[in-house]
């Protein structure tokens, strides 16, 4: 009787699935299937259980099938190219078994001279004037393994900085825009500090969409060892130079136009003349093309960059890091960007979703009644999380509102250091803390910061368990009471796995990137 | 009816319609079904469709006629994607604002017309009623029964664990 039966191209799913041709039973299997296929996951799985039919369509179909197995393993399709559909199906089946039979393959850094950025290994070797970066192959995710070596031994001739007398100098690197910023710290207190914009693929000459090479303009140090943290996010390097005064700094690389700065001396304590007891923890992020965070303690600070010629920016909002209860005290605090990975040369099967870049902040935390050794909390925000939170405008938040919106906390033991390892995924933040119960040992927690995904109900309220090396929680206030609602459990949003292997050297391989 | 630029569609309840021919074009089906026949003065009938389905289908094609030039342009392909990703417009909207069976034999005589422009914005107003809904509310929404047993309820619970419980 359905008028368009003979019209029709044929459903996966055969004859009509609903009884009667009124209401949504007039619409061939096909048309339902297009309805479907406008909605998310989560709506999807809401359309299976509401009856037979629906259920029917969405276990059938291949497109509406394939979205929830991608969803469920936190994934999305990667980009089109090489793979077929089952092939990337295939693959992510095997990926999640190695969660299910704690497996996953784990990879080796060169060396523990590499330091880690965005999934790339990165190590300037000063004595043989070449920068090294190494990507990791994806076991899964069909990313091949690869190098990149830039020849900087030309560096002196082009007006630039020998590398091999260099006393300090930090870098950043980008990939996909080929650029290497290159800040050179100088060893006497009188002098300026540089700050380098190079083309990795000429061997370090000035990059050729920069207007200047040496784009920094920072006051004297003032400080016979200083350090700087460096990161770049499109056409923004962030600078935070670490000498008597913390000056922190944002320029735009291609037209040398300083966007914003701010600087904080730290106000002298006689008890505390000696330099190491300073805190020197104020750092600078970008957020997006528009926006630095100063992040301080407690504060989050975000401002607006410069439009043109000014360069403090005008500040946005303050938002406190809530994290910490009545009476807890943050004595240290580290704070660091990380960017998911660019493979502009490649189309990985699957990748995580959304993909994420995640602010990571470090704390001691210590109650201010309690003689007990402090503990390390690591505090990870997306920061689409709070740049909602900067054009939203809204009121303070409480910690369980930023938890909602993909925040989350681990508490680390005291012992743990500081160089644990915490690596993003996409949406996924990886913690590693080596097991000294279980030497070599490394416990590996990977945490979902997807914005809306909740802790899985049945999971019963957690406890303490003294196996645990560390502990995932939603608010971190009092010492003695169960301090965590959710459960550490190994699915989504949390999944926990124990992998045997060297610390120093040994990293979660995970979808993407290891 | 001697002019040559309208012509006549017949409904299957014997309503009479008379059309422009650029509008009716926006149907692929009669589209080719006018150029088989050539100039003619025939009215074409449309079995399938009742009057006030092919009332509301044709006050969309008459709406979206200047839509229906572009698509006829080279870049077919990019219209038909630029379309998909669109939003619903206000229009499109309020147009659908009809009662339910009519809503649906409206998107059903679009696929059988093969107008895709109104199968694709019904297709997304159907999807937005179900956005956000749960099973029960989707249930209500359509007057759908549930004929799950309690077992198999239970077991579908268990399997989709990870999704948010509405």
């Amino acid at each position: 009787m359905n008028p368009l039966s003979q019209h029709a191209t044929p459903s996966p799913c055969g004859g009509q699935l609903f009884a009667n041709n009124k209401g949504l039973g007039a619409l061939a299997n096909e048309l339902l299937i297009r309805i479907l296929g406008e909605l998310d996951a989560t709506d999807l799985v809401s359309c299976s259980k509401v009856n037979r039919a629906f259920k029917t369509l969405v276990d059938e179909a291949p497109s509406l099938r394939n979205k929830l197995v991608f969803h469920a393993a936190g994934m999305r399709e990667g980009p089109p190219g090489g793979s077929s559909i089952s092939e990337r199906l295939a693959q992510l089946a095997e990926y999640e078994s190695t969660w299910k039979t704690e497996t996953i393959p784990t990879g080796q850094r060169p060396s523990p001279d590499y330091s880690d950025a965005g999934g790339l290994f990165v190590n300037l070797d000063y004595d043989q004037s070449q920068l090294v970066i190494r990507r990791p192959a994806s076991f899964f995710s069909g990313v091949p393994e690869k190098a990149w070596i830039v020849d900087l031994s030309q560096l002196p001739e082009q007006g630039g900085p020998e590398l091999e007398l260099l006393p300090s100098c930090s870098y950043a690197v980008d990939i996909a825009q080929d650029l290497l910023v290159l800040m050179v710290l100088p060893q006497d207190d009188e002098e300026y500090p540089d700050c380098y914009a190079l083309s990795l693929s000429g061997d370090g000459e000035t990059h050729p969409l920069a207007a200047y090479r040496n784009f920094y303009d920072g006051s004297i140090l003032g400080l016979s060892n200083p350090q700087a943290d460096i990161e770049i996010f499109g056409d923004l390097v962030g600078c935070t130079v670490v000498g008597m005064d913390i000056c922190m700094s944002v320029y735009n690389w291609k037209t040398g136009a300083m966007v914003w700065c701010e600087s904080e001396s730290d106000e002298f304590d006689d008890e505390f003349e000696d330099m190491g007891e300073m805190e020197y923890h104020t750092r600078c992020h970008i957020l997006d093309s528009t926006h630095v965070l100063k992040i301080s303690k407690y504060d989050l600070t975000v401002y607006r960059t410069a439009a043109r010629g000014g360069n403090t920016g005008t500040l946005v909002c303050d938002l406190k890091m809530p994290a910490l209860g009545e009476g807890f005290e943050a004595s240290y605090c580290a704070s660091s960007v990380q960017r998911p990975p660019e493979t502009p040369d490649c189309s990985p099967h699957f990748e995580c979703d959304p993909s994420l870049t995640v602010l990571v902040v470090e704390y001691d935390v210590r109650h201010e009644s309690s003689q007990q050794d402090s503990a390390l909390l690591v505090a990870v925000i997306p920061i689409s999380t709070i740049l909602a939170q900067v054009h939203g405008r809204r009121r303070k938040l409480s910690w369980k509102d930023w938890g909602a919106r993909g925040a989350r906390l681990v508490l680390l033991p005291y012992q743990t250091s500081y160089s644990a390892s915490i690596r993003t995924l996409g949406s996924r933040v990886a913690v590693s803390v080596s097991d000294p119960s279980a030497a070599p040992g490394v416990n590996v927690a990977v945490l979902d910061v997807r914005e809306g995904v909740k802790h899985a109900k049945d999971g019963s309220d957690a406890k303490r368990e003294e196996t645990l090396p560390f502990l995932i929680l939603d608010r971190y206030t009092e010492e003695d009471t169960p301090i965590f609602e959710g459960p550490v459990e190994a699915k989504m949003p949390y999944r926990m796995v124990r992998t045997r292997c060297d610390a120093r050297v040994s990293v979660l391989c995970d979808g993407l990137c290891t | 009816m001697g002019d040559s630029n309208r012509l006549t569609l017949v409904a299957s309840d014997g309503g009479k319609f008379v059309v422009d021919k650029e509008v009716v074009q926006m149907s692929v089906l009669l589209k080719n079904m006018i150029e088989d026949l050539g100039e003619t003065d025939e009215s074409i009938p449309i079995p399938n469709v009742t009057s006030p389905v092919l009332t509301k289908v044709i006050e969309f094609c008459e709406n979206h006629r200047t839509d229906a030039a572009r698509t006829d342009g080279p870049n077919v392909d990019g219209d038909d994607a630029r379309m998909r990703t669109a939003v619903v417009s206000d229009w499109d909207r309020q147009f659908f604002d009809v009662d339910q069976d009519l809503m649906f034999e409206i998107i059903v005589a679009a696929n059988y017309l093969d107008i895709k422009s109104l199968v694709d914005v019904g297709c997304k107003v159907v999807a937005d009623m179900i956005k956000g809904k749960s099973p029960q509310e989707i249930r209500d929404l359509f007057d759908i029964v549930n004929d799950f047993s309690p077992e198999e309820e239970a077991a579908l619970r268990k399997e989709n664990e990870w999704a948010n419980d509405r």
